[in-house]
This record gives C-alpha cells, structure tokens and sequence, in this order.
C-alpha cells in the first residue's frame, strides 16, 4: 500500500465509522440522555417540519427517478420525438396534459423531465411541462377542490392560470432562447456519447443499469430535495407568520409577498391548497391564486434541483418570467372573471 | 484498483443511508408514531418508499461487494456522469446532507405539534374559507338572500352576546341556514346541530364541524359544544381565557393549521400549556382582534392523554353523515 492509498483511505474509514455511531445511537437513544438540551421547542418543531417534509417527499422523488431511469434504458433515443408534435403550441398543451398522467410533485418531475429532453422532447415542451405538471394533474385537483370547497372558482381558476402560464412561458422559450441551457457538467445527461456502444444489451444488463441510474439520481436530486427542506423547515419553525402577515397586504403587494411567501415555503403541490384556504380571510382570492400557481413551478427546493439541471441564466429567466406573469394573470382573472 | 475501491465505499456509504432512512421509517411505524409527521392517507406511500429504499439498499450493498472482488470490469460504467465525485470535501458534504435528517430523526424525541408550532403558525380561531351567508334575523321573518361578499363578518357586537335566538313560533329553519350551492352540506349539517341539545364535536369531521358552527355562530349561542383539544394561549389573552385546539392537517406538517374554539374559565390558570382536555362549554360570542368569534363559557374540564393520532383532518365524504352515526 502506498502512501497515496493511506491517506485516501483512512478518512473513508472515520467516516463510515461515524455514520455507524449515529446508527447505533439511533437503536439505542437512551445513550444521549441529555433531555434537556433537545428539548428546545422550536428545535423541536424544527425536526418535526424537517422530518416531516423529507419522509413527504421520499415517495415521489423515488418515483421520479425510477420513471426517469425506466425511461433511460428502456426508451430508445429521439423517440419521443415522434410523438410531440411540431407546432409548439399543441406540443405544449400535449405536455400540460402530461401532467395528468404523471402526479408526481416537483421533485419527482423534474428528473423525468431532464430524462425526456435527453430522450428528444424539445426545451420548450419540457419546460411547459415541468411547469405546468405540479398543477395539472388529479390529486392537486382534489386537494385544492377539497381545501376550497365553497369556491370551486378558484379550484377552475388555479387549473387554467397554471396552463395558461406554461404556454405563455414555453412559447417565449421556443421563440427566444436558442442556446442549449442544458448544464454540460459531469452530471447532465450525455446525448448521443460514443461510449453508447458498450452498453450491455442483455434484459438484465439493462434492468441493472436503470437501478444504478436510479440510484445514482436520487443521490443527486436528493441532496438538493434535503437541502431545499431543510431552508424551508427552518422557516416554517423559527419565523412566526404573523411577522409575514404584517407585510403583504396591499392589492399589488399581497401577490408579492404571496409569491415570496410561496417560494420559502416551498410547499409540495398537492398540500398547499390547505395552506392557502387558511388566509382566505386576509389575502384576497387573486393573490392567493398567485400563490397556488407560483408555488408548484418554483420554490427553494425546485431552483436547487434546477440550477443542477440547467445554466443559471437560464433558471433566472424562467423565476423572472414566473414572477411577472403569475402575478399579472391572477390579477387579469380577477378583473376578468371575478 | 483505486477506481473500484472508491467506488466501493461509495456503494457502502449509500447503501448505509438508505438503510437508515427505511429503518428509520420503520422504527417510528413500531413506536407508532408515524402520524406525528404524515397525515394517514398519506403512510402508505411512505412505506412503499421504505421498503423501495431498502432493496435499493441492498442493492448497492451487492453491488459493493461486486466492485471489490473486480468481477465487473468487462461491464460497462454507465456513461451518463452520475459517478460520484473524486472531490473528498465534497462528498463528506453531500453526504452529510442526508445524514442530517436522520441525526434529527433518531436523536431528537418526537413531539406533538402543539402550541409552539401553533404560535409560530398563527391560531385561526374563526373559520373564514367557507363562504359567509348573510347573517340571518334573530328571530327569522322572511327568506335571507345570500350575499356572495367575502368581507369580514359585520363586527356589530361588542362584549359577549348571550341571548338565545327566541321566538314564540317554531323558527324556520332554511331560513336560519340560508346557503348557497357551496355552503349546502354546511346548512344540512347546521340543522342537524340546531335539533341537538349537546354538540359533540368529533375528531372525524373537525374542521367540518366547528365550520358548521362558526358560519351560523348565531344559531347556536347558548347550545352547548363538547370539544377535545390541546390548550393554547396567546399572550395577549386575559388570564380566564385560553383556545381549545387541534392541528389540521392535509398532508405532512408543513401544511398543518391550528383551528380552535376560545374558552373561558375562571381556572384556566390551572390548565398549563398543551395540556389535552375535553371541555363542555356555552357557545357565545366574543370580538377578538378585530373578529367576531365563537366564546366557550367553560361548564366542565377534563383532563385526558393526547390521542394516538392528535392530529385532524380534512374529511371527503359527506358531512351530514357524520352525525347520523
């Protein structure tokens, strides 16, 4: 052994070490009889969020990528290319309604996606897709028809704005963006690489593949989805809501701050309709539309899963188009509709 | 050589964390508090994803033994840049990411969310997301018309109100509930209430019922209401005053809201924070904060555990069935 392989080594070695230290302390808990210290109680709803949110989101970040590594080893490359079709504005309704095959929230889309513009989907329906899926789909329908019960309006409402949106910002993508934003770091995905060829062919070869993939995916998505939950448990437990309220309550200042709000939530789509039910008595119907809407397409979470996907540029341009029409069509179907 | 055993303690260390979390998943369904943090229609999934996590464990833990004996060098790497850094702080950061939530999980006790996470959310002591209908007469004498405005309740009132609706003539009762197509299923339910002497509220249809109860407040001054909850105060309450609370929640924590009635009693003092107790009460009203809200005056208290699931939630079925048990 020499002396390079030592060194490499033995931090390795303390390190699984300590993680077995936490497990072992984990089976037996009375070891860390120090009540008094962990007894804080915004500690304590720290971990209750933190937990709380992660266990919520394992389920579909698992799912979105062992639907996005299925897809990466069993669906031939460009396929899908045939089936969007080429005029963008029916590729992008074809994509929001994708949404509805996939109830999978943000964190579980966007590997899918990343996989399906690998695959041949083209930026702009990929996007429109990401976007508008959150939303479009049976279960956010029904919590949000549940949480808001006497004004289906809104249920209606939040459905159409978040389709209306993704055209709106897909076109704008077909239209204007004609670099590739996809990230060529070691961890995007490689189109058309000469390595392809040594892929093993055999059924259990490749069943193989898609579970490292799958596994080697949610290690990458999954920091982020941590981190994200970590940013928002923290403001969940240690900022008051109160001290938010206070802000926000003008008729143009309320989307904002229902936005800003949104995002550091960083709530799941399929919870934040009850989140929302609870202000509908101080926060007018269109802002908290904007919340509905702005919320699933962006937050703390989704920018960390983002800007491993994408260039940044590319990730301000999307928050910055989300943060004027969002707003601008709550407030046009406030005055149109309402 | 290098490049395989690298890859190997990757494989260990991954294989370690998804253990972890579907052990962890696992002990809190043991200790049976897994409702703690996701609501009930939502366990299932979590536990998919447990037994998901383990065998994805498993599998690395195969696949770890498999780079260390260097049998698999004739297959190819997959080619698509998920292999893990070569960058040593990097790792120990990424991974220590994951570690976190499970340091938390496993060394810090598990909690009911109560009056800390209540405080920090804000207590909603009135129930503003069902539609309000025009508030009818005291003594009813003709068919309300139902507004659609979703301005704050007239605060007319100052001081509690106490005097029952009376009237010598059977009141009417679709005039005492006027409701739209949306508030139907809280009309129907309000009635039901109006024929009863005690209202029990269930933890089956909580939010539901003291829905029921807050948008036809005045219907029901001076009936009596039987509700459990925790205790929860708020600093600017007076002394005799403290809410009967649950915390309702639609799918994990980070959505829940605390939803609750005001009680007085003259020993409130007695009763610290959190404590779990089933109150009877008088409903009447009360301006706080600008609201009109639902008053308990407190005719008996109770002390009892917290329930196994101390959490509510939003019922889907019918509402009017909830009674009729």
């Amino acid at each position: 052994m020499n002396q390079k392989s030592i060194l490499h080594w033995r931090p390795e070695i303390t390190y699984i070490i300590a993680i077995a230290l936490v497990v072992a302390i984990g089976l037996h808990p009375e070891w860390l009889s120090t009540d008094v210290i962990f007894n804080s109680s915004r500690i304590s709803t720290f971990k209750t969020m933190l937990i709380s949110i992660v266990l919520e989101t394992l389920p579909f970040l698992l799912l979105g990528v062992v639907i996005s590594s299925l897809m990466h080893v069993f669906i031939p490359e460009a396929w899908i290319r045939r089936f969007i079709p080429k005029n963008p504005v029916l590729g992008i309704l074809i994509a929001c309604l994708l949404g509805i095959l996939f109830p999978v929230c943000e964190c579980g889309l966007i590997p899918v996606v990343r996989r399906l513009m690998a695959k041949g989907m083209p930026l702009y329906t990929g996007v429109a897709f990401m976007l508008a899926g959150p939303v479009v789909n049976p279960v956010v329908y029904s919590a949000t028809y549940v949480a808001f019960r006497s004004r289906p309006e809104l249920v209606y409402a939040r459905m159409g704005l978040a389709v209306a949106v993704a055209l709106i910002i897909g076109l704008v993508i077909y239209f204007f963006v004609k670099s590739n934003p996809i990230k060529d770091t070691r961890e995007s995905v490689n189109v058309g690489s000469p390595f392809k060829v040594l892929r093993v062919t055999k059924k259990s070869g490749r069943f193989n593949e898609a579970i490292r993939h799958a596994g080697s995916e949610f290690f990458d998505m999954g920091k982020y989805v941590i981190i994200g939950s970590i940013l928002a448990a923290f403001i969940q437990s240690f900022v008051p809501r109160s001290e938010l309220l206070a802000i926000g309550h003008g008729e143009y200042t309320s989307h904002l701050f229902m936005m800003g709000f949104a995002y550091f939530l960083s709530l799941c789509s399929t919870s934040d309709a009850f989140v929302a039910s609870s202000f509908l008595g101080t926060f007018s119907a269109s802002s908290l539309l904007t919340f509905m809407v702005f919320g699933p397409m962006i937050d703390m979470k989704g920018t960390l899963m983002l800007l491993s996907v994408f260039k940044a540029r590319f990730v301000v341009l999307i928050i910055a188009l989300l943060a004027v029409i969002v707003p601008l069509g709550s407030l046009l179907v406030d005055k149109l509709f309402w | 050589m290098e490049e395989h055993r690298h890859l190997t303690v990757h494989h260990m260390i991954r294989a370690i964390i998804l253990a972890g979390f579907s052990f962890y998943v696992v002990h809190l369904v043991k200790i049976d508090k897994l409702q703690y943090y996701i609501a009930p229609r939502m366990m299932p999934y979590i536990k998919y994803s447990a037994v998901a996590m383990f065998l994805l464990a498993a599998y690395y833990v195969y696949l770890a033994l498999q780079s260390s004996n260097h049998k698999h060098h004739h297959e190819a790497e997959c080619d698509c840049g998920h292999e893990p850094t070569r960058s040593w702080p990097k790792n120990m950061m990424i991974y220590s990411v994951f570690l976190l939530p499970l340091l938390f999980g496993f060394a810090f006790p598990d909690k009911i969310m109560g009056s800390d996470a209540a405080s920090v959310k804000g207590m909603n002591l009135t129930v503003k997301n069902v539609q309000q209908p025009s508030k009818p007469e005291p003594i009813p004498i003709s068919s309300e018309e139902v507004t659609t405005d979703l301005s704050k309740p007239e605060t007319e009132d100052s001081g509690t109100v106490t005097s029952a609706p009376g009237s010598t003539s059977p009141p009417n009762l679709d005039d005492l509930f006027p409701y739209d197509e949306y508030s139907k299923d809280f009309a129907d339910l309000g009635k039901i209430f109006y024929g009863e002497d005690v209202i029990a509220i269930k933890e089956d249809g909580f939010l539901e019922y003291i829905s029921t109860i807050d948008l036809y407040r005045h219907n029901f001054i001076g009936k009596t209401v039987v509700i459990s909850g925790f205790v929860y105060r708020e600093d600017d309450m007076a002394s005799n005053q403290f809410v009967v609370s649950r915390m309702a929640m639609s799918c994990c924590t980070a959505d829940a809201e605390p939803y609750g009635f005001m009680a007085e009693w003259n020993k409130a003092a007695d009763l610290g924070k959190d404590t779990w107790v089933t109150l009877t009460g008088v409903i009447g009203l009360k301006k706080y904060k600008g609201n009109e809200i639902i008053v308990l005056d407190t005719r008996q208290v109770t002390t009892i555990h917290a329930p196994k699931d101390p959490y509510v939630y939003p019922y889907f079925g019918d509402i009017t069935q909830l009674e009729k048990k």
